[in-house]
């Protein structure tokens, strides 16, 4: 009784029609060049992939630059025991289907399953397997807290919890309908009303081909190469380790310049990250001093994505460094899925682990602490956070919790990445939402 | 034994052949292979240095070919491009390089700063901010030279032997220096290998060895210094030991096929000498037993035919000449026959004349006596006249004694039986020693008549009384049946001549009694020997086959039927 009164209040203050007030006029396709790298990411892992998933797949909220959390596909209420999930009039799947509790709920299961983020997300939901389970045969979904979390929002808007029917990674509620391979047309019926465009193209390119196809605007977007330093930087990367395998990675810190490491085998908008939060959640900027290179021995088994080339130079890298200190470290490429479930599973020693951040620095601890693996952890560090009320309070407390659990967590955090792409000039409209990820629906041209 | 012989004589030939065909690849394979065996090790060692010399051409052409190419990419835009951002203070991408080595025959690339550290590298950018330290030592403008360079793969890093050279970027002022080359690894030493045909191994101390090709069997090794590390190339023998095994199979096959002609050059040649011999021995044994009408066909040539041809003219001169004795041996017999029964016939004529003269004349005379001389006469007459009959069937006995019927039976245990029945003359005595069991093919009614003629000759011999042995005994493969008196014994003289007929040593004996016994041993194969006892008295052998059967024959040992 009580989430209907909410659902037809909302469907009153529904921002549909306000929204589409002042745009320009509709037409044109829009032409996007990817790398082949951005191409393989279809889970929308990267800043990169988050910006071309959400074409057709997008997530329940946005978090505006300036932090506001933007309904999109769903509305959420705060109640006594936690929020509940309104879908939006309009949010249905290219099959027609409605997003309702159910959807949600199995969606977000094979996103556990799948991402950190998801689960780091959905971790102070009491008993979400259960939740998740046996969700309500009405469109809401009620998710209650097992302590307070004011970040819940902020994290539910994460691209790994865009809702998809299917295993495809694209098969969700986005602006754009899929119209064949690599083409998308305008959702008229989307609750944030239709793009501007009618519809977008999207062609795979090596990097030189790209850069040559935005410079002469056979490609309006370019996915992948470039990138604006000033942009926030949230994929995050971290080294994690085995407890056993800890003094593996005390012997690569101080031979490890984190700055140099960006430098010469990152590239673009990235940074390095001497802390658990990047800099632009307020980690620090700065590494803290560390011994002198030892020595070792013995032998270890590293994992990392191998569709991301900056993950294998870094790989690499550190394989030669570890030589240097006397261990062998052999190489083990795995997809982004078979990355996390094999990790989960107990394979390797090392693990190269990316992960998109939430824009706020507690609901980023979540899933800083989710990849380090001790959900008891979890739950002690986040519990006492979430009780802050205030924000600044919330993100002051965080950041400095973060500086005292990095030297006990079983992970070397090394540098953070932007969104890398480029846009034509002629592009207008073009935002960035908190994330750093680009809002393409609005965009036009003249 | 003719036969054996002939065998040992082309046993003989057939191993002659064989030693002539052998002697040659006794002599021949061992100098041929010691000489293969040479030649062969020539051939390997021509081989190693050749696979060496095209390892040193590989290795100038490798240095020619990294040469000119770490050349062109120090003068390639993108080359200058990078060094110019290096000089200018921005950090270059890790592998900025790679694009510069596309399509060019490089897998070391890397452009390092002036204080020798690497700030770009297209195979090893992870190395990028390091001092690389095969690299490090390669002086820019040098030659090629071959140093450790580390290659990384997922399983780690090796090192392994690079050529590289050095070349300063112009466009950086000497900010920049591009040391390229082209490492060492098992692509490279697999190529090598199928270049050279040999087995190629790269190896030295910390470096990660490499190896490819095969060389089986004996090999030949050369070694080429290559810096810190040792290329060494190894032929094997064993497609040499191939071939030499295939030109001794050679030989020895056709050592064999020789053996084999020769050894049936050897049987036809052997065959050819000694079938006229085998024949000439078969012809010999024929003679030997009797049958000189034997030819034996005329093969062979020269003087074996000469033999051939002389053995036939003896055989047939031999048959002329025993045909001839056989008819005048006939004629004498006939003569002494004919003497025999002139003289049987006329001496009961004699009297049978006389009485019949005498009566007639008595007749004539009207002599009163007549009645009392017939009455007288006519018995003797009468005898003389039975006596000429039992004469006459004396030699018709002789004449129409008929083929004898052999069948099997024990020569000593029918002698025994038939003695029992035979009985002797008082005075006489007959002592029997019998033998081992003789078995024999015999008619049993004319080994009787023998056996009684010869008893009837012995009594005869002693008038007055004596003592006739009969024994049995086995001499090689004849039975032997003796029978020996003590009487006075034939006379030398007569010895040869008792067994005609005709011819005897009793006034009143026909003469016939022996020569039937010689003509029934004839009959059975064998022979009747007169000879002379020990004690002095005549002793007459019979000889007769032994038959030959190999079990013991269930042997009648009937008696005789008649004496």
């Amino acid at each position: 009784m009580r989430a209907g009164r909410l659902l037809v209040l909302l469907a009153l203050v529904s921002p549909v029609a306000a929204s589409a007030a002042a745009r320009a006029r509709d037409g044109g396709t829009l032409k996007i060049a990817v790398l082949p790298e951005v191409r393989a990411d279809r889970w929308g892992e990267t800043p990169e992939g988050a910006v071309l998933r959400s074409l057709l797949a997008a997530p329940l909220c946005r978090i505006e630059a300036e932090g506001r959390v933007q309904p999109m596909l769903a509305t959420f209420q705060r109640t006594a025991e936690g929020v509940v999930i309104v879908p939006r009039v309009g949010a249905r799947f290219p099959s027609g289907t409605p997003l309702g509790a159910a959807e949600l709920a199995r969606a977000w299961t094979r996103a556990l399953d799948r991402s950190p983020a998801a689960r780091a997300a959905l971790g102070p939901v009491r008993d979400v397997a259960a939740v998740l389970a046996q969700p309500s045969r009405s469109a809401l979904l009620v998710l209650p807290l097992a302590h307070p979390w004011p970040d819940l929002e902020a994290s539910l808007c994460h691209p790994a919890l865009a809702p998809v029917a299917g295993e495809s990674g694209t098969d969700g509620i986005g602006p754009y309908a899929p119209d064949g391979a690599d083409r998308g047309r305008a959702v008229p019926g989307f609750p944030e009303g239709r793009p501007h465009p009618d519809g977008f193209a999207v062609t795979a390119l090596a990097r030189r081909a790209a850069q040559r196809a935005l410079e002469i605007r056979a490609a309006q977007v370019l996915l992948g190469d470039g990138g604006d330093p000033s942009a926030p930087a949230l994929l995050a990367t971290y080294l994690v380790s085995r407890p056993a395998t800890r003094p593996l990675v005390a012997l690569l810190e101080p031979r490890l310049d984190r700055a140099a490491l960006v430098r010469s085998f990152i590239g673009g908008p990235a940074l390095a990250m001497p802390g658990l939060l990047p800099a632009v959640l307020g980690g620090p900027e700065k590494a803290a001093a560390s011994g002198s290179p030892g020595r070792g021995s013995g032998t270890a088994l590293l994992l990392y994505a191998a569709d991301r080339p900056t993950q294998r130079a870094v790989a690499q890298r550190l394989q030669i460094l570890l030589r240097d200190a006397g261990v062998q470290l052999t190489l083990a490429p795995r997809s982004p899925e078979a990355l996390d479930r094999d990790w989960r599973a107990g394979q390797g020693d090392l693990a190269l682990r990316s992960v998109l951040l939430p824009p706020a620095p507690a609901a980023a601890l979540a899933v800083v602490l989710e990849l380090a693996g001790d959900p008891a952890a979890s739950r002690r560090e986040l519990a006492p956070l979430g009780s802050l009320a205030d924000a600044g309070e919330r993100a002051t407390r965080t950041r400095e919790r973060a500086l005292q659990l990095a030297a006990t967590l079983p992970l070397l955090p090394l540098y953070v990445e932007g969104l890398r792409g480029r846009l034509d000039p002629a592009l207008v409209d073009v935002r960035r939402d908190a994330f750093g990820l680009w809002m393409l629906d609005d965009a036009w041209w003249p | 034994m003719a036969g054996t012989g002939g065998m040992r004589l082309r046993t003989l030939l057939l191993l002659a052949f064989a030693l002539l065909a052998l002697l040659p690849l006794a002599v021949t394979v061992p100098f041929a292979s010691r000489r293969i065996e040479v030649t062969f090790a020539r051939e390997l060692a021509a081989r190693a240095d050749s696979a060496a010399k095209l390892a040193s051409a590989e290795l100038d052409r490798l240095r020619a070919e990294v040469d000119q190419s770490v050349s062109a990419c120090a003068a390639d835009p993108l080359t200058e491009s990078v060094a110019l951002q290096l000089e200018s203070g921005l950090p270059p991408a890790a592998d900025a390089m790679r694009g510069v080595a596309e399509g060019r025959p490089l897998t070391v690339l890397t452009l390092r700063d002036a204080s020798g550290v690497s700030r770009s590298s297209a195979f090893l950018p992870a190395r990028v901010g390091d001092v690389e330290p095969g690299l490090s030592a390669v002086r820019p403008g040098d030659p090629p030279v071959v140093v450790p360079v580390e290659v990384q793969n997922a399983d780690g890093v090796q090192i392994r032997p690079a050529l590289v050279t050095a070349r300063l970027v112009e466009a950086a002022h000497g900010a920049a220096t591009l040391v390229g080359g082209q490492v060492l690894d098992e692509p490279w030493v697999t190529r090598l290998a199928g270049l050279t045909g040999a087995r190629v191994e790269l190896q030295g101390p910390g470096l990660a060895p490499a190896a490819a090709g095969t060389a089986e069997g004996r090999s030949v090794r050369r070694t080429l210094p290559l810096g810190p590390a040792e290329l060494t190339l190894a032929v094997g023998s064993a497609a040499v030991d191939e071939t030499r095994a295939t030109l001794l199979r050679a030989l020895l096959t056709a050592g064999a096929l020789g053996l084999l002609l020769a050894l049936v050059a050897g049987f036809l040649f052997a065959r050819g000498i000694t079938r006229p011999v085998e024949a000439l021995t078969e012809g010999v044994r024929s003679v030997a037993g009797g049958a000189l009408d034997t030819r034996v066909p005329t093969a062979g040539s020269g003087e074996v035919r000469a033999l051939v041809d002389a053995f036939n003219r003896m055989t047939e001169d031999l048959g002329h000449a025993t045909r001839a004795l056989r008819t005048a041996e006939q004629a004498a017999a006939w003569e002494g026959v004919a003497r025999s029964l002139a003289h049987e016939l006329r001496n009961p004529l004699t009297p049978l004349q006389m009485s019949l003269e005498t009566l007639l004349a008595a007749r004539k005379a009207h002599d009163p006596r007549f009645e009392a001389l017939f009455v007288e006469s006519a018995p003797a007459m009468l005898e003389e006249v039975e006596r000429l009959r039992r004469t006459i069937d004396a030699f018709a006995r002789f004449a129409r004694l008929p083929a004898a019927q052999l069948e099997p039976l024990d020569l000593t245990a029918w002698t025994e039986q038939a003695l029992g029945i035979a009985g002797a003359r008082p005075g006489v005595t007959v002592r029997w020693e019998p033998g081992p069991p003789l078995p024999v093919l015999a008619d049993r009614d004319q080994l009787a008549q023998l056996l009684h003629n010869l008893l009837r000759n012995a009594e005869e011999a002693m008038p007055a009384g004596g003592q006739v042995t009969v024994r049995t005994k086995a001499q090689g493969d004849r039975a032997v049946l003796e029978v020996e008196d003590t009487g006075p014994g034939i006379p030398r003289d007569l010895r040869s001549r008792v067994l005609e007929p005709g011819v005897t040593t009793k006034a009143s004996g026909t003469g016939l009694g022996l020569a039937l016994g010689a003509r029934i041993a004839q009959g059975h194969g064998g022979t009747l020997e007169v000879d002379t006892a020990q004690g002095g008295g005549a002793l007459l052998r019979l000889r007769i086959p032994r038959s030959r059967l190999s079990r013991e024959p269930e042997w009648p040992s009937a008696p005789p039927d008649r004496p």
